[in-house]
């Protein structure tokens, strides 16, 4: 069972999660591995698509699927 | 999508002497029963004009409105008596400067395929030329003109979206927005929805 808070015998607090707030494995960026704030280990699922930006067309390099390009007149 | 119909309020002359009857009845649309008569004083079988304008087309689109077809009709009859050559038919004019001729169905004559902005462009001066040209010298002879219009079609423009980006402290309008699918970059036309919900971006 996970645990999120561990006391010693004469009361120090060895860690606590209870304040954290990671509550889902979306909080945490995808691949790393982190936990929860009931303790749970997971690991992370939060993508990000990215936004480009420049004075000429896309190179057909850059980027992934879902990704943007703002094309400005310099 | 909305039509403006804008109707002429004045006219002028090119110097020559003509009697005007009911002028007002000019300044009426084409589909009017009433017409003005326009009858030259000159014994000659020259052509006078006389030129319709007064057209208001600074609020003929609302905001945010972008003009589809622009046409200008005229509602004229030639008397027996005065030359009905096609030379003799209304024209379109910046000024004096015919810019365009008309189609003619019964005593309607139409000018088409014109360009807003240089007909909106043209503002005061824009004018429908009318013909007064008798067949025969001394005779008199009236040309009646029931009315006349510019017809502004409109719809929603489509370009009113747009983005913006932000660079060196200054927001800049995107020239074209990409969008990366199947990977291959796509231009993106809707841009109201070029962002899909629930997915995070970062910039680059």
């Amino acid at each position: 069972m996970a645990k999120n808070k561990v006391v010693l015998a004469d009361g120090t607090v060895l860690i606590d999660l209870t304040g954290d707030t990671v509550t889902s494995a979306a909080d945490i960026v995808s691949g790393k591995v982190g936990h929860l704030k009931d303790g749970t280990q997971v690991t992370g699922t939060l993508t990000f698509q990215t936004i480009y930006s420049g004075s000429s067309d896309p190179s057909a390099g850059t980027g992934v699927n879902g990704d943007i390009y703002v094309k400005v007149v310099s | 999508m909305g039509t403006s119909v804008i109707l002429p309020t004045t006219y002028t002359t090119d110097g020559s002497s003509f009697y005007v009857r009911d002028p007002s009845y000019m300044y009426t649309d084409i589909s009017s029963t009433t017409h003005a008569e326009i009858s030259s004083y000159s014994y000659d079988k020259k052509a006078h004009y006389v030129y319709l304008k007064g057209f208001d087309l600074s609020s003929a689109v609302p905001a945010g409105m972008q003009v589809d077809s622009v046409t200008v009709q005229a509602n004229v009859e030639f008397q027996n008596g005065l030359n009905t050559s096609t030379g003799s038919y209304p024209a379109l004019c910046n000024g004096t400067t015919v810019v365009a001729n008309a189609s003619v169905s019964g005593n309607i004559y139409t000018f088409s395929g014109l360009d807003w902005n240089t007909i909106s462009g043209y503002g005061d001066d824009l004018s429908i030329r009318l013909c007064h040209r008798k067949k025969n010298a001394y005779s008199s002879v009236a040309l009646y003109v029931y009315g006349a219009q510019v017809n502004v079609e409109y719809s929603e423009s489509g370009g009113s979206d747009a983005i913006y980006i932000k660079q060196n402290g200054v927001w800049t309008e995107a020239a074209a927005v990409y969008k990366k699918i199947g990977g291959v970059w796509t231009e993106q036309t809707d841009l109201a929805n070029v962002f899909d919900a629930g997915v995070n971006y970062v910039s680059e």
